[in-house]
């Protein structure tokens, strides 16, 4: 019966692990013909997000070519600490992600969750540093002060929020006539990827759960393989990113 | 189908037939019933005619080769249809010398499709170094034009079917007209059907569009009564005409396929006199008609905000007394207008120098109207007025329009 | 066709239920099996050509009678203005606004469902799933889960663009040109939730493109190299090429839109520095190779069937295989055809010599359907009917694009009822007509029913003949000076516009008798043998209709997908196909080979 029910019928018949147990789809004539496929499809994929990222890029090159005054005067408002600082999150989730199927690779289960998980602070602290210290200010003023050095725990600085997209763009210091475009591209761009680093944190809390199940290992870790490279693509991305955005001036 | 008619208005439609359009349009004529089945009226100018030689010359190169190609379909699925029990007789599956040929000869076909086409095109969209430039404006759902001087669209006309009133574009034939287009919203596109040319007008440049419009041919002609006071009807009475629909071609809303205009071909010293007349517009206010020849004629020199320029601002200008060099003062009324206007040498105002241009034979009455009542418009001292026309108490009645020559009646100064 | 045997079960059919009617609504809901999913989508595909058709015939009524304010006198001897002809709206003076409104709601609606619910899909996600793997000797595409995936995204994109329609639709075109759909008020958030649609419904043809290289690549039967696979699966999967390269496109350009739309970002915005035409550059990127996703599919179609009717091996399969690839390739670079008339001089030049370039593999694979009839043995049946439609109106769609790609003739032509008339001769003359060919063809081997040949052939010509009068009158109009997208039109036009609805009433005839024959085939129609045109490619070795799982054994691929003159159809006897090299059977029916 070809349902989605098919997984879950294999009978749990022995105390081996679920990922020694593994059959292919009845389609295919072996797993690691299985693993071969889902590889390629899954490059295929990664080809379709660079794409969709190519015409953010597009529309950047476009847009810093004619205004060329907007995009550095707007570019230099960006802290590139904190860009910095999201760069080296993300390495280091890379590595993390890259350790963690290696550790499945070679049985070594225990480490490969501490690695996921470090992998998914990591996606947390870059969604964090993102949100907290670059969108809310320059949306709206206000400064996340985790020092607590105002007293509370946000400080509003006038004049300072309203760099804001588009027509909402509000920022009374603006020199250039078209930095709302600027601040088009740089949310349009930033906010498109943020969004994938939340798939791809759903995709490896998935895996992560999953292997704690005994899902995955040295002979059947599809699903760990293919979130590692979704990863690496998402991590791939800001690298682009964030020169283009934050380093220009 | 609302309205009356219903059915039988499909009827009619049917029993038309093509070839109607409007009064005036050239009629089939000339290049063969052929072409104008496809065309319908004669291209109307060269550019024009270039295009629709590529058109008719590739109408049959692919007529040709279809009908071919389906002689030759139809022929092999008759005589080689199957017969119960037989199978086909084997043949190749290919034929490299074959296959090289027909892909080789269409390639070449299309490189001469491709660079005769380029050349017309080149034809089409360069515009001669003399053209006149006219400038376009598109915006949600009618064009402007706006010519040389100023004066901008002129007369409406509907047809006779009720078809919305759309501007008229005199245009002057056999000269070189370059159109500076730009939208004042959304995409529109400028289309001529009987020059065969097309450009988008958009909001964030400029386009351009140039034509070269062949002659009236003489059938139509403006006919008006023979006593008629209006002056653009007497430079136009029995003037030939020639006329062109314009259509937006990118869609643009509601009202797109209402967006229409009509290109009026007439002689170009026919041209030459009806464009200065053109700025009076009968329907528009004195103020626009004196705002738009400010704009034209006069901001070189005058400001209309305070600003300081070569000559007086026109701010607050109307009603205020003004200090002469020969010493004297006189509040400056209509008559004072007319006369700096005609005669600018007659008083300088202090502080200016005598370098105005006199406009006499320049500007007519209705242009030097307009002037006063914009500047009565950009004045705190003009006298407010109810309506146009109504007489301000103390200001003396403005001298009846005389001949340009002599202003008549002009006040002393005082 | 007297001796043919019938197909072995050894299982039931796919379509057998599993138990009661909750079981089996189920069953189908959860399938991953590609024949029902492929089935599904059939159904969808074709409630939705006939939703999308229902606005057209709706738009041709509208366009019977020029729209004309007169002036009448009323009952108490005042003027009034009365509009007449207005099919929409009102009569009273302010609606022929109202009935434009309208009018560009449904020339919207149309372009957008028959776009991206119907042409794009229709080929790929219908016959494509179905037949990808049986024509490889597979069990089922590469990820059968990931085609479900598919499936449900594309009925959550069409739910998304139905309550847009639902709650008062858009009139932006389906093309969504800037400013204007980014500034019109009329339905503020029903331009997003249809941009939006269309995103969703990308999702779902990245998908099923991504499935289907997989699955070439990697699930063909032992011994089929990729010069034995059937030209089918090579447009399929030329096609699939382009779905995955360009569709991000749309979609990020969509997302663009929606954003602009929405939050005013100003990219597209000339008020904000933005640029409009950008607009048009990111979205022909993808639609112009989406055409070519469309048009591939269907000439695979035309490939596959008329080599099996005319029982002849298909001419140059190389030529034709290269060509669905060159094609591909090609597509990518001659996006800016479609905006000579707002691109610089120089843009529009290149763009011009290289779209010439792409009519060059389209024409070889025209002269290679040809010449594959030459010496064969044509059955006259429906399929073959709409293999000689296709031929005859694909060609037209294709020449008539020469004038189109010409920079001159193009200043005149573009925008006009020249181009509606091009892109339905090779949308729908090509497409649809593909798509007819290949249901009538593949029908007996999807059902296990065979449909009234008759009434079939019927519905064809009717199709034939109503698709001519309707589009052919609307090159005139389109070189006579008509523009697109309009709802009225000056005065001697009717003429033409009136024989182009007549048309369509006869086009909607056609269809309507289609939908009879196949309702009436599922219902009564006759049992269907497991081959019975005779076709040499693996799906015929499966039963009519397939089992659960396709095949019994895996398939061993032991001759070309069209050696017609060397092997014979499986389940057919050597009466009935009598191959030269055998003895003779009874007198008179052997044929000598030349």
């Amino acid at each position: 019966m070809t349902t989605l029910d098919t997984r879950r019928d294999q009978p749990l018949t022995e105390d081996r692990p679920l990922w020694e147990r593994y059959k292919a789809a009845h389609h295919w004539r072996s797993a690691a013909e299985e693993f071969d496929a889902c590889k390629f499809g899954f490059w295929l994929f990664l080809s379709t997000e660079v794409l969709l990222f190519g015409g953010i890029f597009c529309a950047y090159a476009i847009f810093r070519t004619l205004y060329p005054a907007a995009f550095h005067e707007g570019s230099a408002s960006l802290d590139w600490r904190f860009g910095g600082l999201n760069t080296v999150v993300l390495l280091l989730s890379s590595y993390t992600m890259a350790t963690s199927i290696y550790c499945i690779q070679t049985g070594k289960f225990r480490r490969a969750q501490v690695n996921l998980v470090i992998t998914l602070v990591c996606g947390f602290l870059f969604l964090a540093i993102k949100g907290l210290f670059e969108y809310m200010p320059k949306w709206s003023g206000w400064f996340f002060d985790p020092t607590m050095a105002h007293g509370t725990l946000f400080h509003f600085v006038e004049g300072y929020g309203g760099k804001r997209p588009g027509s909402l763009f509000d920022y009374p210091f603006a020199v250039s006539e078209q930095m709302p475009i600027w601040w088009s591209v740089y949310y349009s761009g930033t906010a498109i990827h943020a969004l994938h680093v939340i798939i791809g944190m759903v995709l490896i809390a998935r895996v992560l759960y999953r292997t704690t199940k005994g899902h995955y290992g040295p002979s059947h870790y599809t699903m760990v393989e293919v979130s590692g490279l979704y990863w690496h693509l998402v991590d791939l991305i800001w690298i682009f990113l964030f020169p283009l955005l934050y380093l220009i001036h | 189908m609302t309205g009356q008619g219903g059915i039988l208005n499909v009827v009619t439609g049917l029993c038309v037939g093509t070839g109607t359009g409007l009064p005036g349009m050239s009629t089939l004529a000339e290049r063969g019933l052929w072409h104008d089945a496809w065309m319908r009226a004669e291209p109307a100018t060269v550019q024009g005619a270039e295009a629709d030689d590529m058109y008719m010359w590739l109408f049959w190169f692919c007529a040709f080769w279809f009908v071919l190609l389906m002689i030759l379909m139809g022929y092999f699925v008759f005589k080689y249809r199957r017969k119960p029990g037989q199978i086909a007789p084997k043949s190749s599956s290919h034929n490299t010398p074959l296959e090289i040929a027909w892909t080789v000869i269409p390639s070449l076909f299309l490189v001469y499709i491709f660079f005769r086409g380029f050349f017309a095109y080149m034809d089409q969209v360069v515009a001669p170094g003399e053209a006149l430039q006219v400038q376009l404006k598109a915006a949600k759902w009618n064009w402007t034009m706006v010519y040389p001087n100023g004066a901008e669209t002129t007369t409406e006309t509907a047809d006779p079917l009720g078809f919305r009133r759309v501007p008229v574009f005199y245009m002057p034939a056999d000269v070189p007209i370059q159109l500076r287009m730009n939208s004042q919203d959304v995409m529109h596109s400028f289309w001529v059907p009987d020059f065969r040319v097309k450009q988008d007008v958009q909001p964030n440049r400029y386009t351009t569009l140039w034509f070269q419009a062949q002659g009236p041919s003489g059938e139509k002609v403006h006919s008006f009564p023979a006593d008629t006071k209006d002056e653009l009807q007497v430079a136009l009475n029995g003037v030939p005409y020639e006329d062109h629909w314009v259509f937006c071609a990118e869609y643009c809303g509601t009202e797109h396929s209402e967006m229409a205009a009509i290109i009026r071909v007439v002689p170009e010293d026919a041209f030459n006199r009806w464009l200065p007349l053109a700025l009076n517009d009968p329907d528009a206010k004195p103020e626009d008609i004196g705002a738009r020849v400010f704009k034209t004629k006069c901001s070189a020199c005058h400001s209309d905000d305070g600003g300081v320029n070569t000559g007086p601002t026109w701010k607050d200008l109307f009603g205020s007394t003004r200090a002469f060099t020969d010493g004297t003062t006189a509040v400056a009324d209509e008559n004072y207008i007319r006369e700096s206007i005609l005669v600018p040498s007659a008083h300088i105002v202090q502080g200016f120098s005598n370098q105005m241009t006199p406009f006499q034979g320049l500007l007519n009455d209705r242009q030097i109207d307009g002037i006063i009542a914009y500047m009565k418009s950009k004045s705190v001292h003009a006298p407010k007025q109810a309506e146009p026309g109504a007489q301000p108490t103390d200001v003396p009645a403005p001298a009846p329009a005389p001949t340009p020559a002599e202003p008549a009646g002009t006040p002393a100064p005082h | 066709m007297s001796a043919i045997a019938h197909a072995h079960e050894h299982h039931g059919s796919y379509l057998e239920p599993k138990g009661g009617f909750w079981t089996t609504v189920w069953d189908w809901a959860t399938t991953v099996d590609h024949k029902k999913i492929g089935v599904m989508y059939l159904f969808a595909i074709l409630f939705m050509f006939f939703l999308g058709g229902m606005a057209a015939m709706a738009v041709r009524l509208e366009l019977l009678e020029p729209v004309r304010t007169v002036s009448q006198t009323a009952a108490d001897g005042s003027l009034v203005a009365v509009i007449e002809g207005q099919l929409f709206g009102t009569s009273d003076a302010a609606s022929i606004a109202e009935g434009n409104n309208i009018y560009n709601r449904l020339f919207t609606l149309h372009g957008a469902i028959m776009v991206f619910m119907v042409i794009v899909p229709s080929v790929p996600a219908s016959l494509g799933n179905f037949f990808l793997p049986l024509m490889l000797g597979a069990k089922d595409v590469a990820f059968p889960r990931l085609n479900l995936l598919s499936w449900y995204i594309y009925v959550l994109g069409s739910i998304f663009a139905v309550a847009a329609i639902i709650l008062g639709g858009v009139d932006t075109g389906w093309t969504f040109y800037t400013p204007y759909s980014t500034t019109t008020d009329a339905g503020y958030w029903r331009v997003a939730l249809m941009t939006m649609a269309a995103f969703i419904l990308g999702f779902s043809s990245i998908l099923t493109g991504l499935n289907f290289v997989v699955t070439v690549h990697k699930l063909r039967a032992p011994g089929m190299g990729w010069f034995d696979m059937p030209l089918f699966v090579w447009a399929v999967y030329s096609a699939a090429i382009i779905q995955v390269l360009a569709t991000p496109v749309i979609g990020i350009t969509l997302a663009l839109l929606t954003m602009e739309r929405v939050f005013r970002i100003g990219i597209f915005d000339p008020a904000l520095g933005g640029d409009p035409v950008l607009y048009q550059h990111f979205f022909w990127f993808y639609s112009h190779p989406v055409v070519y996703v469309m048009i591939l599919p269907g000439m695979g179609i035309i490939s596959d069937v008329l080599s099996v009717q005319s029982h002849k091996k298909i001419f140059g399969y190389r030529a034709i295989a290269f060509a669905s690839l060159g094609i591909a390739a090609v597509s990518f670079i001659v996006w800016g055809h479609h905006m000579f008339t707002s691109m610089s001089e120089l843009a529009s030049t290149v763009f011009s010599a290289l779209t010439f370039l792409v009519a060059i593999p389209t024409a070889v694979k025209v002269f290679n359907w040809i010449a594959t009839l030459y010496k064969g043995s044509i059955a006259i049946n429906t399929p073959m009917l709409y293999v000689l439609i296709f031929l005859f109106l694909f060609s037209i769609g294709g020449l008539t694009g020469l004038p189109l790609g010409t920079l001159s003739t193009d200043l005149h032509l573009h925008d006009s009822y020249f181009v509606v008339a091009h892109f339905h001769y090779v949308m729908m003359g090509g497409t649809i007509m593909g798509l007819m060919a290949g249901l009538h063809h593949w029908w007996p081997k999807m059902f296990g029913k065979m449909y009234h040949e008759p009434s079939a052939m019927t519905g064809a010509i009717l199709v034939f003949l109503g698709f001519n009068v309707t589009f052919f009158t609307q090159f005139f109009l389109g070189t006579q000076g008509m523009p697109r997208r309009y709802a009225s039109y000056v005065d001697g036009f009717q003429t033409l516009h009136i024989i182009s609805t007549v048309g369509s009433w006869m086009l909607l005839l056609g269809f309507l008798i289609h939908l009879f024959v196949f309702i009436h085939s599922l219902a009564a129609g006759k049992k269907a043998p497991a081959n019975p045109w005779g076709g040499l490619t693996l799906e015929w070795e499966a039963a009519s209709p397939p089992t659960e799982h396709n095949f019994d054994h895996e398939p061993i691929v032991k001759h070309g997908p069209y050696d017609f003159d060397t092997a014979r159809p499986p389940h057919w006897s050597a009466e009935d196909y009598p191959l030269p090299d055998e003895p003779a059977g009874p007198a008179g029916t052997v044929v000598r080979a030349h």
